[in-house]
C-alpha cells in the first residue's frame, strides 16, 4: 500500500465527520458538505504531496474545503433551500442548542466569501494574511469581508466579536489623491 | 468576546459532525470510493503531464527544425560546374543530384569511342557519390553537336548527320521547307533499338536513320527522299526519358541535281 493511501485511510476513517461538520458551517447542508469534503480530499491526495502526519493532511483538506466552497457556483435557490433543512434538523429546547442553531442560521445569511472568512477566522483561528493566501484574496478584501460579516453576526447573535482580535497590527497608510486642485 | 463566537462556531461544527457520523457512516465502500477517485485523479494528472510534455517537446522540435536550414539547400553542389556542354538549365524538378554528374561529353574529347551505341563512353570526370534519392531524375540531354546537311543519293535524297551524344536515348529530326520554319518532327530515332518512327505527315517519305561509327566518332545519319529540288532545312534534338534537349542550329540540304544552293 502506498504511503498516501494509508494516510488517506486514516483521514477518512478518523477525521471525515469533523471535516463534514466544518464544511457544513460553510455550505449549510450536510449532503453538500460531504460532497465538499470528498472533492477536497480527492484534490489533496490527487497530486503527489507528502504530509508528515494526519494533522497536516487534515489542515490542508480544510483549506481545500474553504477554497472549493468559494469556487463552487451555487444558486441562490440552493442556499435558501438549505436553511429550512438546517432549522428542522436541529431540534432541542436547550439554550445552547438554540444558540448553535442561531449561529448556523446567521452564518447562512452571510454572502459566501464573508461566511468563509468568518469561519476561517473564528473557527480555524487563522490570521488575515493566511486567509487571504488560502482564498486567493487580498488582505484588504479579507478585512472588509470580516468586518462586514462580524458586524452582521454581532447584530444577529448579540455577540461582540472583534474581527481583528489577536491579529498582528498592520500599518495603515492613507493615500491622498493628488491633482484634485485643492 | 471573540471567543464567544468561536465557541459557538465550534459547537455548531461538532453538532454537524455528530450528525454526519450517523448520516454518512464510515464503511469500506466509502473508503474505496475515496481511494478510487484519488487514483483516477492521479492517473488523469499524469496523463495531462505526459500530453503536455509531448506537446512541448514536439513544438520545440518543430521550432528547432524551422530554425535550422534544410540539408539540400546547404550541401547542393554547384550545378554544371563540371559540365561545359550543357549550358541550358535542367527541366527536371531535382536537378541538383544529376546534371553535374553526367554532362554531355563532346565526342571530340572522347579518346575511346564505344563500339556500340547502347554503351556510350562515360565522361572522364569521376562520378560523385550516388544520390540518396530512390528515383533519380534522368537528365535532359544537351544540344546535339556536329549537325551537318548533305546531298543524298541519286533518288533525290538529302542527308543529315550529327554526333551521337553519350546521354541521349533518342533523337528527333525537325524539318521545314523554309529557313524561318515552322519546323515539325519528321522522324524519331531510338538509339537503343535502332528503330525509326516516321511522323504521320511524312509517312510516305523514304526516311532512314541509323547510327554508325566513323573513325573516332559515333554518327547518326538521317536520309530523307524529299522528292523535290528545293533546299530543305533541318534541326535535330536529343531526348531522354527526362525530356528533350534544345534544338540544334538549322542546317540545310539539297538533293542531287538541285539548282539551288543552301
Amino acid at each position: 500500500m502506498a504511503a498516501w493511501q494509508g494516510l488517506l485511510e486514516e483521514l477518512v476513517r478518523d477525521r471525515r465527520p469533523a471535516l463534514i461538520g466544518y464544511a457544513a458551517l460553510l455550505s449549510g447542508d450536510r449532503s453538500e458538505a460531504e460532497d465538499l469534503v470528498h472533492d477536497a480530499v480527492v484534490r489533496t491526495f490527487g497530486r503527489p504531496r507528502s504530509f508528515p502526519n494526519v494533522n497536516a493532511a487534515d489542515a490542508y483538506v480544510r483549506r481545500a474545503i474553504a477554497s472549493a466552497f468559494i469556487d463552487r457556483v451555487r444558486s441562490k435557490r440552493s442556499r435558501l433551500a438549505a436553511l429550512p433543512r438546517l432549522v428542522a434538523s436541529a431540534a432541542g429546547p436547550e439554550d445552547d442548542a438554540a444558540a448553535r442553531l442561531d449561529v448556523r442560521a446567521a452564518l447562512l445569511t452571510l454572502p459566501r466569501r464573508e461566511r468563509t472568512c468568518v469561519v476561517m477566522r473564528f473557527y480555524d483561528d487563522l490570521r488575515v494574511a493566511d486567509i487571504a493566501a488560502t482564498l486567493g484574496l487580498s488582505d484588504g478584501a479579507v478585512k472588509r469581508y470580516l468586518s462586514d460579516g462580524i458586524h452582521h453576526l454581532n447584530a444577529e447573535l448579540g455577540t461582540a466579536a472583534d474581527p481583528y482580535a489577536g491579529d498582528p497590527p498592520t500599518a495603515v497608510v492613507d493615500v491622498i489623491a493628488k491633482g484634485s486642485g485643492r | 468576546m471573540s471567543d464567544e463566537l468561536s465557541a459557538l462556531l465550534r459547537a455548531a461544527a461538532r453538532d454537524e459532525a455528530s450528525a454526519a457520523e450517523g448520516e454518512f457512516p464510515y464503511t469500506s465502500a466509502v473508503l474505496d470510493r475515496y481511494v478510487g477517485d484519488v487514483r483516477r485523479h492521479r492517473v488523469a494528472g499524469m496523463a495531462t503531464l505526459a500530453v503536455a510534455a509531448v506537446t512541448v517537446v514536439g513544438l520545440a522540435a518543430l521550432g528547432v527544425g524551422q530554425l535550422l536550414p534544410t540539408g539540400p539547400t546547404v550541401v547542393s553542389p554547384l550545378p554544371a560546374a563540371t559540365s561545359s556542354a550543357s549550358p541550358e538549365p535542367s527541366a527536371t524538378p531535382t536537378p541538383t543530384v544529376e546534371p553535374s554528374t553526367t554532362p554531355v561529353p563532346s565526342p571530340t574529347l572522347d579518346p575511346s569511342p564505344s563500339s556500340t551505341p547502347t554503351t556510350p563512353s562515360l565522361p572522364t570526370t569521376a562520378p560523385p557519390p550516388a544520390p540518396t534519392s530512390t528515383t533519380p531524375a534522368v537528365p535532359v540531354p544537351g544540344p546535339v553537336t556536329g549537325v551537318k546537311g548533305w546531298t543524298g543519293g541519286g533518288s533525290g535524297e538529302t542527308t543529315v548527320t550529327w554526333d551521337q551524344g553519350a546521354d541521349a536515348t533518342g533523337y528527333r529530326v525537325y524539318r521545314s521547307d523554309s529557313l524561318s520554319g515552322p519546323f515539325v518532327v519528321a522522324a524519331t530515332f531510338d538509339v537503343a533499338t535502332g528503330t525509326t518512327t516516321i511522323a504521320p505527315a511524312f509517312i510516305n517519305d523514304y526516311v532512314v536513320i541509323w547510327s554508325y561509327s566513323e573513325g573516332a566518332l559515333q554518327v547518326v545519319s538521317y536520309t530523307d527522299a524529299i522528292g523535290y529540288l528545293e533546299p530543305t532545312y533541318y534541326r535535330v534534338a536529343a531526348f531522354t526519358s527526362g525530356g528533350e534537349g534544345p534544338l540544334s542550329p538549322i542546317v540545310c540540304a539539297t538533293p542531287p541535281g538541285s539548282p539551288f544552293t543552301c
